[in-house]
C-alpha cells in the first residue's frame, strides 16, 4: 500500500484539519484520481471545495488535473486566495 | 529587493528606516502600512483576523510581485512584508516600501504591488468575530484594482 500525505489550505482544512492521508494500492495518480479518492474518503471536503476553483500543488509547483502524484510527493490544495 | 513572512508584530517605523539606509542615494522613497480593521464590510466587529500560508508559495507569489514591479517601474529597492498567523485589529499586517530615483516610479511601484498582493498574492484570510469564523476573498473592488495596471502604459511595461 501507498500513502499520500496531502496539506489543505485555508477553507478546505475547516471539516478534517490541515492534513489527511490516503492509503492506496497504486504508486502514482492523477491530480483527478486523487481529488476523487480524496472526496470519497472525506466526503465533507465535497462541500468545502463546492462551488470553488481548487487547485493541486505538488513539491511547490501549481499542477493541472492530469500531471500525476506520487507517494512522497509534497501534495497541497489551494482554494481560490483570499489575497494579502 | 526583499520579501519577508514574519508571525510576530513589526515595527513599520524601524522597517522604514532600516529601508532608508539601504536605500541611500534615492531620489523618491514611498512606503505602505496596511493595518487590521477592527469592523468587517458589514460594520461588524473583528476580534481576530488570521492568515493562512503556504510558506515557499506564498513566498514565491510575493517574490512575483516585487519582480513585476522592477520589471515595469524605474525603481532600485524594494521592500514587503507580510504578516501571517494570528493579528490582533489594528496591527499592521503589511508593509511595502519601494525608492526611486523619482517619486512617480516610487508611488505607482508602491500601489502596483499593494493592488497585486491583495488579489494574487497565496493567502488565505479569515475573519473571527462574535458571530463567528469567515473566510473572505478578494472584493470585485480589489479585482477592478489590479486590472487598471492592465490598461496602463509605464514606461518599462513590457505589455507595451
Amino acid at each position: 500500500m501507498s500513502t499520500f500525505s496531502v496539506e489543505l489550505c485555508g477553507c478546505l482544512a475547516d471539516p478534517y484539519g490541515r492534513h489527511v492521508t490516503l492509503e492506496e494500492a497504486s504508486a502514482e495518480m492523477s491530480v483527478a484520481e486523487l481529488l476523487a479518492k480524496l472526496i470519497a474518503a472525506y466526503p465533507a471536503l465535497s462541500s468545502a471545495m463546492a462551488g470553488r476553483a481548487v487547485r493541486a500543488c505538488v513539491n511547490e509547483a501549481l499542477v493541472l488535473e492530469d500531471s500525476l502524484v506520487r507517494m512522497g510527493d509534497d501534495i497541497a490544495l489551494f482554494p481560490p486566495v483570499s489575497g494579502g | 529587493m526583499g520579501v519577508d513572512l514574519v508571525l510576530e508584530a513589526f515595527d513599520p517605523a524601524a522597517l522604514l528606516a532600516a529601508f532608508t539606509a539601504r536605500a541611500e542615494g534615492a531620489g523618491g522613497i514611498v512606503s505602505f502600512t496596511g493595518h487590521a480593521r477592527s469592523t468587517n464590510r458589514a460594520g461588524e466587529a473583528i476580534e481576530e483576523l488570521r492568515l493562512d500560508i503556504y510558506r515557499g508559495m506564498t513566498l514565491a507569489s510575493m517574490e512575483d510581485i516585487t519582480k513585476a514591479a522592477c520589471a515595469r517601474f524605474d525603481i532600485t529597492h524594494t521592500h514587503v512584508v507580510h504578516r501571517y498567523g494570528s493579528i490582533r485589529p489594528g496591527e499592521a499586517i503589511v508593509f511595502v516600501a519601494t525608492a526611486a530615483p523619482h517619486r512617480r516610479a516610487a508611488f505607482d511601484a508602491a500601489d502596483f504591488m499593494m493592488d497585486r498582493l491583495k488579489t494574487q498574492a497565496i493567502f488565505w484570510k479569515q475573519e473571527v468575530g462574535p458571530t463567528g469564523k469567515y473566510w473572505i476573498e478578494p472584493t470585485a473592488a480589489d479585482h477592478q484594482d489590479v486590472a487598471r495596471w492592465d490598461m496602463r502604459q509605464d514606461k518599462n511595461n513590457a505589455r507595451n
